[in-house]
């Protein structure tokens, strides 16, 4: 039977005449990744928000570790860790003293766990520095930091890489791999950046304007996205040609800068390249390449290219 | 709840515009009392006509200031930051009810506020009489019991506004919106209770009980027993009632 950590029921948040959240229905199961994609203005913070506490439903229920309302809600909170658009920091405070301040809060036992998060997130060498003096990645990583510290049970980030250079979003995606995989922690985080989804989600979940579209497994989405093998030639007028007589398909496209895209014969590559070269023509690229993330996404919320 | 108190009194402590402002207000007395000392005609020493009970009463009356105008900068930095700096968001997200997290926070902020607001009255005094002595009340009314008594009404009145102030800018969400909104607030509360008691004499009769009244006359040596009472629970009433104000925007704010 499958456990679920977080779940909301027909979820709605209006604003005046605006909707910002339209009956969604999501559902994150213990010890996944849930990868939240949306374009700005989405509803992503706004669902979790609601989740949070920090905002209150129109209509819908919110259903945390098994507990959907009242004070039982409140409590279930305790079970998770939050960072929420920018990072949320006192900026007088030095990164010690950030940790030290939420550590007194959840009551959490023990000063030592206020040095053992900062190793964690790369900090510790951060010294008398105040947190207004950081760089945004640098904020980025304290507020993990903050979020971590109550060693929560569900980690809910809210484009935690917006900041980080190339780095430091290896650094973080390892970090959130490692903390899901040792310690079994929960994560619903969404980014705008859909490629370092793909490489760290387990599921996905696709929002667009206020409507949660569609829930997949990162395995349902390997197979929806669209295999293909991308062919550069000299000619590729002749190409086309090849392929229909030869090869015997019209499932392909021609781009305008030349390239192909060949959707059929995908588990026979070698005889592709062999037809082609067979037909006179020079062969410079020939991969296997399955549609990303991005593409897959475009092609739910209607075509647009930007999450 | 001893979780939330411990934290904010943990972030009260490490607030530079709290020890901005209690720097600022003790050396402002130190400056007071040495002017009065150096200002007297015989070259001040203990012959000096001015006493430290003196100088507190007077202290009492400038302290009026202090608990209006530094109570909204300490308001705007420790409660509306939080709001810009988003840090309530984790607050309100702790896995506390609201009304805990806020009331630990109004509570924090009224104790703190409490003592700032000794700080330029003692510092005065203490110095005051340690330079002038002690001096005396007139009618032989007990000194000590003035310094007490003044101190008590000190603690009460400014745990009032500073419950008002807290709520306030629990509302309000924005540090310049609160210390604004309050400074106009404040100093206009009494021409503004004048001008409405003219026509309305309920509301005269409300502002006589009421905090800006009771702060225009807390340092008046002769203060009877019944005014004292008063000056006591008003104020107490009043920081009761806006910390349950507070409390109640707190529960129903989103937070952006």
């Amino acid at each position: 039977m499958q456990e679920y950590v977080l779940r909301t029921h027909q979820l709605t948040k209006q604003y005046g005449k605006q909707i910002a959240l339209d009956h969604a229905d999501m559902t994150v199961r213990k010890g996944a990744i849930y990868g939240f994609i949306g374009q700005n203005g989405a509803g992503k913070s706004t669902l979790m928000k609601l989740v949070t506490g920090l905002a209150f439903p129109t209509s819908g229920s919110v259903e945390l570790f098994g507990a959907a309302s009242g004070s039982e809600l409140v409590q279930a909170r305790r079970r998770m860790g939050v960072s929420i658009e920018s990072p949320a920091l006192y900026p007088q405070l030095t990164a010690a003293e950030n940790l030290e301040a939420h550590r007194l809060q959840q009551g959490v036992p023990g000063r030592d766990s206020v040095r053992r998060t900062l190793e964690l997130v790369g900090l510790s060498g951060t010294g008398r520095k105040k947190a207004r003096a950081f760089s945004l990645g640098m904020k980025q990583r304290l507020a993990l930091g903050v979020a971590l510290l109550g060693q929560p049970e569900l980690l809910i980030l809210d484009e935690p890489t917006n900041g980080l250079d190339p780095m430091g979003v290896v650094e973080m995606r390892e970090l959130l791999t490692r903390l899901n995989r040792e310690s079994g922690i929960t994560i619903l985080i969404s980014s705008h950046i859909l490629s370092e989804l793909h490489l760290l989600a387990t599921h996905y979940g696709i929002i667009h304007q206020g409507r949660l579209l569609e829930q997949l497994t990162s395995r349902e989405l390997q197979e929806r996205c669209r295999q293909f093998i991308h062919i550069k030639v000299n000619l590729p007028e002749r190409a086309a040609v090849v392929l229909e007589r030869e090869l015997a398909t019209r499932e392909f496209e021609v781009a305008a800068d030349g390239s192909i895209r060949l959707y059929a014969h995908l588990d026979r590559p070698a005889a592709v390249a062999s037809a082609l070269v067979a037909g006179g023509l020079e062969l410079e690229q020939l991969m296997p390449i399955g549609e990303d993330l991005e593409s897959y996404f475009a092609s739910r919320i209607g075509g647009g290219n930007h999450a | 709840m001893l979780n939330l108190l411990r934290s904010e009194s943990y972030k009260l402590l490490r607030n530079r515009s709290l020890w901005l402002l209690a720097a600022v207000l003790a050396a402002s007395g130190i400056a007071y009392v040495l002017m009065a000392y150096y200002d007297e005609s015989n070259g001040g020493g203990t012959l000096s006509a001015v006493s430290g009970l003196d100088l507190l009463a007077m202290a009492m009356g400038g302290n009026n200031y202090v608990i209006k105008i530094g109570l909204c900068v300490l308001a705007g930095f420790f409660i509306s930051s939080e709001y810009s700096a988003g840090t309530i968001k984790r607050g309100a997200a702790s896995g506390y009810g609201r009304s805990r997290f806020i009331a630990a926070k109004l509570l924090v902020f009224i104790g703190g506020s409490a003592l700032v607001s000794l700080i330029f009255p003692a510092v005065i005094f203490a110095l005051g009489s340690a330079l002038m002595g002690v001096g005396e009340l007139p009618g032989g009314a007990s000194a000590a019991d003035y310094a007490w008594r003044s101190l008590l009404v000190t603690i009460t009145l400014s745990a009032a506004f500073a419950a008002v102030t807290g709520a306030v800018a629990t509302a309000l969400t924005d540090s310049g919106k609160t210390i604004g909104a309050l400074f106009v607030f404040y100093f206009f509360a009494d021409g503004l209770y004048g001008m409405i008691g003219k026509f309305i004499p309920f509301v005269e009769t409300m502002y006589r009980h009421s905090i800006f009244h009771l702060i225009n006359t807390y340092a008046d040596p002769a203060m009877g027993s019944a005014q004292l009472a008063q000056s006591i629970y008003v104020p107490l009433l009043v920081a009761a009632a806006f910390v349950g104000i507070g409390i109640a925007v707190f529960e129903r704010k989103e937070i952006r």
